[in-house]
């Protein structure tokens, strides 16, 4: 199908059109992400001061993430950090072994570049990092600190959401009667605001007057409160933040699902394959290379949630439900504008090893066709 | 069995569905649908209630099970600041979505078929003349008009002298994949200094401040779900324009454009969405006559309380107009993506 689009490309038909398309966006990209980032690359490195008549930014080096990695902040940043034992051990080393696996497999690999294998390499030892921390934390008797929560929101959310999109979408791509009323309503979660929708879920979770306080009172919850259970405040979160972000996938894989081209699959059935056959083998590669973006773009949309824990459990109890930029907003507010800064950067480290990891493998898949 | 299942799970396209699979598909439907409008509904309930019916317990019918009252909707209706409000996310939303459909799908387009090599060399070049222009004007403390001036005539003469040299190139993915880094940014991050240079230009009053933030925020993912559709187009229909004498602004307005209307419909849906219902940038940038509505629902955290009926009622204000939008566009989205084009 695309077997002349190199042919298109070197063709210059116009001598400003490459430019003309391209420049305007680059120049507001550059002007609103991009140098705002470098102001803050330098806030990241001092400490801000009231000093007599004004204010101060003093340079203090690396301070601000020593304290986030090795110091003080550490059980806020990474979590609280136990040693590991017993079952949770045995599993760390097979996940040593496994992602050892894959990297060796990718290092023997002729058609990966020297700099494509030294990712690889950065990539298996900051995997293998964060699952430690996971391991550490959490499963070994201490607390996650707000990378780990982050990471949690981000990829348990992404897969709850990505599957109930996909099943909504298969479902709604049937021939059915009145099938596209239901579309309608499915699109509903998507239109609130997510601050709106924050507030409407405390009303909602609220078990001594919201809805579903006699569902409480039956199982014997009665007193139960989510916000005061690390879990259920974490959980809270990710039910209203698939909420709003089911509707998101299902709306483009159904638009993706429809594009694809009707003869196929007319030919497929009357050579006598079956429904699940079909879309294993015609539907599901048609709509890998959108599955594949909507998923990176709600990974990397994920690891900037804010509103719902801000507003559904200010981030409590303790720490417990607080997002990175959650954490960066509350240190932003007490003044401590570099370490606000420092934590804003190791997110954005965060999220670049995620998405550069994700889309390096997606690449593997999308060869085929 | 379980074949036969999984047959009626995914279900067909084109025949009639099997009966197994037409209940299980409207048991699914019927319950997300409910899953979807149940706590629209207990906002439109919550709207007609006051504090003690708020507070004592849920009641689920207004004016049966409990005293229903509009007294939550006069507050609301009788604000000036509410049409206010809704006049400035009216206008903001739309001009910033439509600025970002527009740039977000010339791009995407550039992307997917022209051919950009970007040596690495002036990039660098270009990213030392701003540090030594930006460290000039922090040391020396002068006006940045003249220095960000100079900067450009030094680096556009350098450019030209040296552009030959360099001989590393860069190719369309990874303009591509530095476009949606930037959605990584934690918009935390930098709305501090974005604050501070808007300050500086002067438009921090104006509703310009919030719509340059939002449309330079949704142009990433535009591009990014542009550039996907664009590419799902087959070469050969530009082939044969470029053979008729098209030129690119031609064959992407009269051409390509057309045949991504869905696309087009699915994009500018996301933007609108996400502009209306921004909050952090509104939050930092707004001031009290460019308020957007998002700010007005947490403005009723007031110190009597929270008012959540109120806030229900800005919520069902907020949420009219979009799905207005959505219903009526839908069918953009609805319609197959490349229907026609291939066979046609």
């Amino acid at each position: 199908m695309f077997l002349n689009k190199n042919y298109i490309k070197n063709i210059d038909i116009d001598k400003y059109s490459p430019a003309l398309f391209l420049y305007p966006s680059v120049i507001a990209i550059l002007f609103i992400s991009i140098f705002p980032l470098l102001g803050s690359l330098y806030m990241a490195f001092t400490k801000f001061k009231f000093i007599k008549g004004g204010t101060e930014f003093k340079y203090v080096g690396f301070y601000n993430f020593k304290k986030l990695l090795f110091g003080s902040q550490q059980y806020h940043f990474l979590g609280s950090i136990k040693e590991i034992s017993g079952i949770i051990e045995i599993i760390f080393y097979l996940f040593i072994v496994f992602i050892s696996y894959l990297l060796i497999k990718s290092l023997l690999n002729k058609k990966i570049s020297i700099i494509g294998k030294i990712g690889w390499i950065i990539s298996a030892i900051i995997t293998i990092f964060l699952f430690y921390l996971i391991l550490a934390t959490e499963f070994s008797g201490g607390k996650f600190g707000s990378l780990t929560t982050t990471i949690f929101y981000v990829m348990f959310g992404a897969i709850i959401q990505f599957f109930i999109g996909l099943l909504l979408a298969i479902i709604c791509v049937q021939k059915l009667k009145g099938v596209n009323y239901f579309k309608a309503i499915f699109f509903i979660p998507l239109m609130i605001t997510p601050v709106g929708t924050g507030y409407l879920f405390r009303m909602l979770t609220n078990t001594t007057n919201g809805p579903f306080k006699p569902f409480w009172v039956y199982l014997g919850y009665r007193d139960y409160s989510w916000a005061t259970d690390p879990w259920g405040a974490r959980i809270a979160v990710v039910i209203a933040d698939s909420w709003i972000w089911i509707p998101f996938m299902f709306i483009i894989l159904v638009s993706a699902m429809q594009s694809q081209d009707k003869t196929i699959i007319e030919a497929a059935y009357s050579d006598g394959a079956s429904n699940y056959q079909i879309f294993k083998y015609i539907t599901f590669p048609h709509i890998l290379p959108t599955c594949v973006v909507i998923l990176i773009i709600k990974i990397i949309d994920g690891f900037k949630i804010i509103d719902l824990p801000s507003v559904l459990t200010s981030g409590g109890p303790g720490i417990s439900s607080e997002s990175m930029t959650l954490h960066s907003f509350f240190t932003w507010r007490s003044l401590d504008l570099g370490g606000s800064a420092a934590i804003s950067y190791m997110l954005f480290i965060i999220v670049v090893y995620f998405s550069l990891t994700l889309i390096s493998i997606s690449k593997r898949f999308t060869k085929f066709y | 069995m379980i074949n036969l299942f999984i047959n009626s799970l995914f279900g067909s396209t084109l025949k009639r569905p099997s009966l197994i699979s037409i209940i299980f598909s409207y048991t699914m439907l019927i319950f997300w649908s409910l899953v979807c409008l149940f706590p629209l509904y207990w906002i439109i309930v919550t709207s007609f209630k006051t504090l003690p019916t708020y507070t004592n317990g849920p009641f689920y019918l207004p004016f049966y099970d409990f005293e229903g009252s509009l007294s939550a909707w006069e507050t609301i209706l009788n604000d000036n600041e509410t049409y206010v409000a809704f006049l400035n996310s009216l206008f903001i939303s739309f001009v910033s979505s439509t600025i970002a459909l527009i740039l977000g799908s010339m791009a995407g387009y550039a992307i997917a078929r022209i051919t950009y090599r970007p040596k690495l060399g002036s990039i660098i070049l270009f990213i030392l003349t701003l540090f030594i222009t930006v460290y000039i004007i922090l040391q020396f403390n002068i006006s940045w008009e003249l220095p960000t001036i100079c900067g450009i005539i030094i680096f556009i003469i350098l450019l030209s002298s040296l552009n030959t040299r360099f001989k590393t190139q860069l190719n369309n993915e990874d303009i591509s994949f530095w476009i949606i880094s930037t959605r990584v940014l934690p918009p935390v991050t930098i709305v501090l200094p974005i604050y501070v240079l808007f300050q500086q230009i002067g438009i921090l009053k104006s509703h310009w401040s919030l719509i340059i933030a939002y449309s330079t925020g949704a142009i990433p993912i535009a591009i990014w779900l542009m550039k996907e559709f664009f590419v799902k187009i087959p070469v050969e229909l530009e082939e044969s324009a470029i053979i008729d004498g098209a030129t690119r602004y031609r064959i992407w307005w009269s051409i390509i454009l057309p045949l991504v209307k869905p696309g087009l419909a699915a994009t500018y849906i996301i933007t609108l969405i996400s502009t209306w219902n921004e909050y952090l940038f509104a939050l930092f940038l707004s001031t009290s006559k460019t308020q957007t509505l998002p700010m007005h629902v947490a403005g009723q955290l007031t110190v009597k309380g929270t008012q959540w009926w109120s806030m229900s009622v800005v919520i069902i204000i907020m949420l009219i107009p979009v799905l207005f939008i959505a219903v009526f566009l839908q069918r953009f989205v609805l319609s197959g993506l490349l229907s026609g084009s291939v066979k046609g």
